[in-house]
Formats: C-alpha cells, structure tokens, sequence
C-alpha cells in the first residue's frame, strides 16, 4: 500500500511539474515579444500604443523576461521550491497572497456545484432505478445529455434574466454575498449533473449484471435494498474516479462562469495572466489548478485503494 | 488549506449577513467598471482608473474636452530655455493627508512614476528637475520637445503623495493624492473600492458623497446589472443592447474618443499596395458612413482625417474621404487592372485581394471587416476576413496582407505622438515602411520651433499629406457609450478620456 501511494504522489507531482512546464512553453509561442506585452497592456493597458524599443528593453530587464527561457523557468522553479511563487506583473502584489484570495471564492463555487451535482444526480438515478418504468430512464438519459449540451454563458443569461430580472430573486453578478453565490453554482452544478446521470446509469448497469445481485433478490430483498445496499454502494468505487475527472472538467466551466457573474476567482485571474503575459501570475495559477486537479486524482486512488482491496494488492504486486 | 476553509466559513458568515443586497444610500454613485481592478498605483498602470474614474489623482496639466491645455495642479507654466520649463503650482492645495502640495512633492512623485513606468519617461523626456521654491518646479527634458505640458497630463504622470502606503515592492495600495475624492476602502480580494468626497478640496466640491467602483467585465453582464438597478453608470455595454436601455428610461450617450479603426497593409514596396491609386481605390470603395450608421450602430463615425474634427489639432483644412464607387473602379482601371467577366479585377492574370486580419477586443472591429469585405467585392477586390489577435498579426502579417486595428490616436492632448508614430519613416506603429519627405521634414519642424502658430502649421501639413497619400486608409472614429440609470444628471463625457470619464459635477436625483 505504501509503495502503490508513494507511487501515486510521485505521479502528481510529476503532473504539476509537467503542467507548469507546458503553460511556460506555450505562453511563449503566444506570438509578439512577451516584453512589448507587458508594457502596452500592464503599463498602457491598451495594445496599441506606439513603444519605443529601449521602453520594450528596460520592461524586459526588470521582469527578468531578457533571459534564456529554461534560465526563466528554472528561476521560477526555484523561487516556489523556496515558497515564493514571485510577484505578480500587474498588480506587483505577491502571487500567492492573490491566489489564496481568489482560490476561496473558487473552491467555494466548485465544492458547492459538485456536491449539488453528486446529490441531485443521484437522487434522479435512484428515483429512475426505483419506478422500474423505461421511459423515465429515456427521460434522465435526455436531461442528462440536455444538460450537458447547453453552453454555460447561455445558461448563465438566461438564469439571470429569469431569476435575477424577472423574478427579482438574485443579484446578477458579484461576490457579496450567499446570493451571489446561487446562479453560478446552479449553472456549474448543471454541467456536471448531466455526466453524473449518465455515468451511474452506466455503472449501475454493470453492476446489475453481477452474479450477487441476483443473490441478493434471490433472499428477498426489495428493490430499494438491492439498490441502497448493494447496487449503489458497488457503483461508487468506479464512480470515484470519475468524479476526479470531473474537477478537471470543472475548470473551463470556472472560466466562463467567473467572468459572466463577474467572480474575482482562479478562473478569472488566469484569463487577465494570461492576456497580459504575467508569467508568475500564470504560472502560479496553472500550478495551483493542476495540483488541485492532481491532488483530487490522489485522493481518489487513495480511496478507491481503500475501499477496494484488489486495486491495492495488484499495487503491489506489480 | 486550513486558510481557505477559514476563509470560506467567514465568506459564509459574511453573506449571511450581507443575504439580502442592501439598497445603495442616495449619495453614493454605483459604477460597474470595465476592466478587473489590478490596483489604484497610477505609475504602474496607466493611471486612468485613478484620475479619469476614481478622481482621487490629479495630473500638472489637464485636457478639455476638445483636448486643448488647461491648469489643473500647476497654474501656470512658461518655456524658459530650449529644454527648460518653469511649472508654477497651484497654492494651498493639500493632499488628501493634509499634507501641502509643494515642488518637491510634485518632484518625487514623477521621480517616482519615470522609476517604475518606462512609458513616463518616454513620454515626458524629463532628464532632470529642480524645486526652485516651494511652488515652482523646474523641468529640464532630454531635447527640445514642446509636448512637455500636454505629456504632463498623462495620467500615469498623476502626482501621490510619496507618504502613500505601498507594498512589498513599492506599488502604491492606497494613494493618497490631490482630486475631489479620496479612497475610503479598497477591498483587491473582491474587486471593488469606495472613493468619497474630499471635503478640503481645492476646486469645486463634488455634490456626489461617494462612488463605489466594481469590476465588471463582461459587457453583457453589465447591461444585465444596470437593468437590474444594482449599478447606476456603466460604459461599454453590446451595442445590440442600447435601444433597449433607452426604451427602459436609461440615458445612453454615445461618444468618439481618441482612437481610430485603421486599415493599413503589410509592406508598401514591392506590392499592389504600392501604388498610391491601388489604395485611394479601396478607400473611395469604402463607405465610411454606411459603416458608421449600421455596422456600429451610431457608435462612431467616419473618419475624415488622423484625428476627430473636434479636437483642437486636427487639421481643418482636409476634405472628407467621399465614398465613390466609379471612382474606386476608374482608379484602378488607371492603375492597370482590368475587370473580368465576373468583376475582379484582375492585373496580368492576378486578381486583386488581400486577407484583413482582425482582433475581436474591441467590439466594432470584426463587424468592420465584414462589412469592407462586402463593399470591396463590389469593387472587384476579393477581401478574406480572418481572425486572429493583434500581437500574433502584428508578428506574422505578410507584405500583401492587411490588418484592421483601433489605434490610440493621443494617450495625452498632443498631436506629435500619433502622427510620428504613424507617418514618420522610422515610426513605431509604421510597419507598413511609408516614407515622404515632407512628411518627415515638417515632424522636424514641429519638433524644433518655438512658435506654437508654426508647430500646428507643420501638423496640418503632415495631416493633408496624410491623407493624400493613404498609407494606411483610416475608416471610422472609435466611439464608446456611456449607460447611466435615470436621476443621474449633469454628466458630461469628455472625449480626452481613455475609456471613460466620470464627470465631479455629476449629480445624483431623486
């Protein structure tokens, strides 16, 4: 078990490192001199100022930006090693007190919408499970792909015009308060409602073809103890898994839904990095979201590995 | 991690609290602004936010709103030598500490700006200054250059007090500047802070008691609030939306603000854009009106020359490009193209047309595009539109290519800046290698007279040979609109602005 965990942590560090590295190099294919960006969007906040050469020169000098590329990343490298994830380009604060800022508000909105998500979806398939009837499975299998299907921003409009506008229910964007919280949860939750639905449909089928499923109702156990006792409970080994999976899903809808309801969180801060080429910013946010994404992967190992003894024995005997 | 599940218990206490949106108290203004909010150091972005939004800074020297000079911190200002200038500050002014505003106040803090903002120094030239007495600064700059004062009111040039609490690395957090308001609370984790009244103002007092900035940057979610009346004055919303806001009672004003939509070509050698009839042709094809009517929905207008015909170094003299269909084609036809049996026109076999890169930041210029592509093909030039972003066409765009921009035409009240820029030989924003003589010769005179009389003389020359020869074939003026909910009053934009201005004579009703 030791070996097969420390097996797993290598692993996600690894992720991260190779995560980092990836946005680093792809940030600079981005085309234009990573310089001349600061300075017209940082500095001018406007692309299209006319710079003088020896302005680009000096940006590039004081950023660090001047040096070799792998000189760049080490730099970086060895500064978070140290704990300091550098300053931020734009806003010349240190990356990580901006980060723990704004990774409350978006832990807050992901652990919210998966949670409704895991709930909602789960009491739809064991309501479908429980009628017996086949149109109210074609029923679920139609909303979970419905709401899979529809666009975030979409969504997010169209809850605000109704519950916001007409209904006079919510506030529309922000992050003041419980309220402000609601649209964008309902409109993350419903993304990942739709392949919640659609995976414990599939894993329930599997299960159900099990040899002590007919045992069970073979002792007389009803329909609900068979799902409750044994179906559900054999359906949620292989469904931890996918639930990782679903929180690096989460961070493109993270992406949409901050900037529509205007949440000051991870998704937003990579955006603005992102266009204003702010390497510790960026960085520091690409790390973090991998390692939140990695550090999920982990702990569903762990868990499966706990709740499944094969998993753990062929650990270790590999 | 045990920080961020603190964090979230209290962010759940805090909206407990908070459950309910509390209406805004009647004094205070509610803005949604545009951009996120990276900070309120005017030397490290560009200073708008805290001098033309916030009005907590003040610059030297101000623009009005036809963009000629006007006293603000300094009173008055006289040329002393060829490189020498004398500011005289305004007296009993005090920053929002109480602290006076002295010469060496104003000295340390451009000292400040020119070390932490290359552009400062770039655009000031400041090589050195000298606090004669507690009121007149003198500033030396590194050549002769008569657009020191109109650079003095670049917004990054706005004076803090060097008392103003900063960071780990010296970005100011809080400034502490001169304007009719001063900051009250400033929250970076939420992306909102609060400015009121500076009551020991110098100037006019602002009837308004405080104004709450929140960033907001999605254009459709800002229509979304002021419909929702939890904003009270927003710029920047769709177009498609505006009708609508008037319709609801909401005051839109629709301005042009200093930028231009240009079209210009790759390389002016060795191309079909080198002959000057080849790009008189498209732009006599171009229907600059039409664009301005129904592509950006009032939001802007055509282009006449460089600059809007109301700002005061715009030449007066230019005549406004005319949309002439015929002529496009006469044109062309001169300059050896001969249309075939389906229009195009075609030179020794080739068909002429070009790709248009474009960007979609700014909201007019895909719809321009669009828009060219038609009223060229009429014209029998074959324009494909792509997509792309303005570094990326700027690094890869081909000599017979072209690119739609919105280009800032003045970051400060000076014509110089975009003119050389632009039409100079060697200037920054002309890749695509134009060059004429004159051209280069009255950016010469500009620079080295000292009357005030020849400088515009030698601007309105380059102006008209700008426009004679079309290097870069200037389409509309860029507009930005303004939304304020009704009771909102006495507002009035002033085009010198950035994005947008708020106005310290506003008032709110009701």
């Amino acid at each position: 078990m030791t070996s097969y965990l420390a097996r797993r942590f290598a692993v996600t560090i690894c992720s991260v490192l190779v995560a980092t590295l990836l946005a680093f190099v792809l940030m600079r294919l981005v085309p234009g001199e990573p310089a001349r960006i600061v300075l017209t969007r940082v500095f001018g906040q406007d692309q299209t100022i006319a710079v003088s050469q020896g302005d680009v020169d000096a940006v590039a000098r004081r950023f660090g930006l001047d040096a070799p590329l792998i000189v760049q990343y080490g730099r970086w490298i060895g500064g978070v090693l140290r704990g300091d994830f550098g300053n931020s380009i734009r806003t010349g604060r240190p990356v990580a007190t901006e980060l723990r800022w704004r990774l409350s508000a978006t832990a807050l909105l992901a652990a919210l919408s998966t949670l409704c998500s895991l709930v909602l979806a789960f009491l739809l398939v064991a309501s479908v499970w429980l009628s017996r009837q086949s149109w109210t499975r074609h029923l679920a299998e139609v909303v979970a792909v419905g709401s899979i299907a529809i666009p975030a921003f979409y969504l997010g409009v169209a809850l605000i015009i109704l519950l916001s506008l007409w209904l006079d229910l919510l506030p529309v964007s922000g992050f003041q308060s419980w309220a402000h919280v609601v649209l964008p949860v309902c409109v993350l939750a419903l993304g990942q409602f739709g392949f919640n639905i659609a995976i414990l449909l599939g894993l329930l089928d599997e299960v159900y073809a099990a040899p002590y499923i007919l045992t069970a109702r073979a002792k007389g156990l009803t329909t609900r103890q068979v799902l409750v006792h044994h179906a559900l409970r054999n359906a949620l080994v292989p469904f931890i898994p996918y639930l990782a999976l679903e929180i690096a899903f989460l961070v493109g809808g993270v992406l949409v839904v901050e900037r529509l309801f205007g949440v000051p969180g991870i998704g937003s801060y990579l955006l603005e990095s992102l266009d204003t080429h702010d390497i510790p910013a960026f960085l520091g946010t690409v790390g973090v979201i991998a390692g939140m994404v990695a550090l999920c992967n982990f702990s569903a190992d762990i868990l499966v590995a706990l709740l499944d003894p094969r998993v753990r024995l062929a650990g270790e005997q590999i | 991690m045990p920080s961020v599940v603190l964090r979230l218990v209290a962010i759940a206490l805090f909206g407990a609290v908070l459950a309910t949106p509390a209406l805004a108290d009647n004094g205070t203004l509610r803005v949604a602004e545009i951009w996120e909010l990276k900070g309120l150091d005017p030397a490290t972005d560009d200073g708008t936010l805290e001098k033309e939004k916030s009005m907590l800074v003040e610059t030297l020297v101000k623009a009005l709103p036809d963009f000629s000079l006007a006293p603000d911190l300094a009173a008055s200002w006289e040329r002393t030598g060829d490189k020498t200038w004398l500011f005289h500050l305004r007296p009993k002014v005090t920053f929002h500490d109480g602290s006076p505003l002295t010469a060496a106040a104003v000295r340390a803090s451009l000292e400040r700006a020119i070390s932490l903002n290359p552009t400062v120094k770039t655009y000031t030239k400041i090589a050195a200054m000298d606090a004669k007495d507690d009121l007149t600064l003198q500033i030396t700059t590194t050549e002769a250059y008569p657009a020191l004062p109109a650079s003095l009111a670049y917004a990054s040039t706005a004076i803090v007090a060097t008392t103003s609490p900063k960071g780990a690395n010296g970005t100011v957090e809080r400034p502490v500047g001169t304007g009719p308001f001063k900051l009250d609370d400033y929250q970076p984790a939420a992306q909102t802070f609060r400015v009121v009244r500076n009551d020991s103002y110098w100037g006019d007092k602002p009837s308004i008691a405080a104004i709450e900035f929140r960033s907001v940057p999605d254009p459709t979610t800002r229509s979304l609030e002021l419909q929702k009346g939890a904003i009270d004055f927003t710029a920047e919303v769709p177009y498609g939306d505006l009708d609508a806001l008037i319709n609801k009672g909401f005051t839109v004003s629709r301005n042009v603000t200093a930028r231009d939509y240009v079209l210009s070509f790759g390389k002016l050698k060795d191309t079909p854009f080198a002959d000057v009839r080849v790009r008189k042709a498209i732009s006599t094809a171009i229907n600059r009106d039409e664009i301005g009517q129904f592509v950006l929905f009032g939001m802007g207008r055509a282009a006449i020359g460089p600059f809007e015909q109301k700002m005061a170094f715009a030449s007066k003299k230019l005549v406004a490009p005319q949309f002439d269909l015929a002529m496009a084609k006469k044109l062309l036809v001169e300059a050896g193209y001969t249309p075939d049996a389906g229009g195009t026109m075609r030179k020794e076999g080739k068909p002429l047309g070009f790709t248009l890169y474009t960007y979609p930041q700014r909201p007019g210029l895909v719809p321009i595009a669009q828009a060219i592509q038609g009223q060229l093909r009429k014209a029998g030039i074959a324009v494909e539109v792509k997509i792309s972003t303005y570094d990326a066409i700027n690094a890869s765009l081909k000599p017979d290519e072209a690119r739609l921009a919105a280009l800032a035409t003045t970051l400060f009240p000076d014509p110089d800046f975009f003119l050389r820029a632009m039409y100079q030989s060697s200037g920054a924003l002309n890749l695509w290698g134009y060059r004429n003589d004159k051209v280069d010769a009255a950016l010469q005179v500009a620079l080295t007279t000292t009357s005030d009389a020849d400088r515009q003389a030698a601007y309105d020359q380059v102006q008209q040979l700008a426009m004679e020869d079309e290097p870069a074939i200037l389409i509309a003026y860029y507009g930005v609109n303004v939304v304020m909910k009704p009771g909102v009053t006495n507002y009035t934009f002033n085009p010198s602005a950035h994005d947008y201005m708020l106005d310290p004579k506003m008032r709110l009703g009701q």
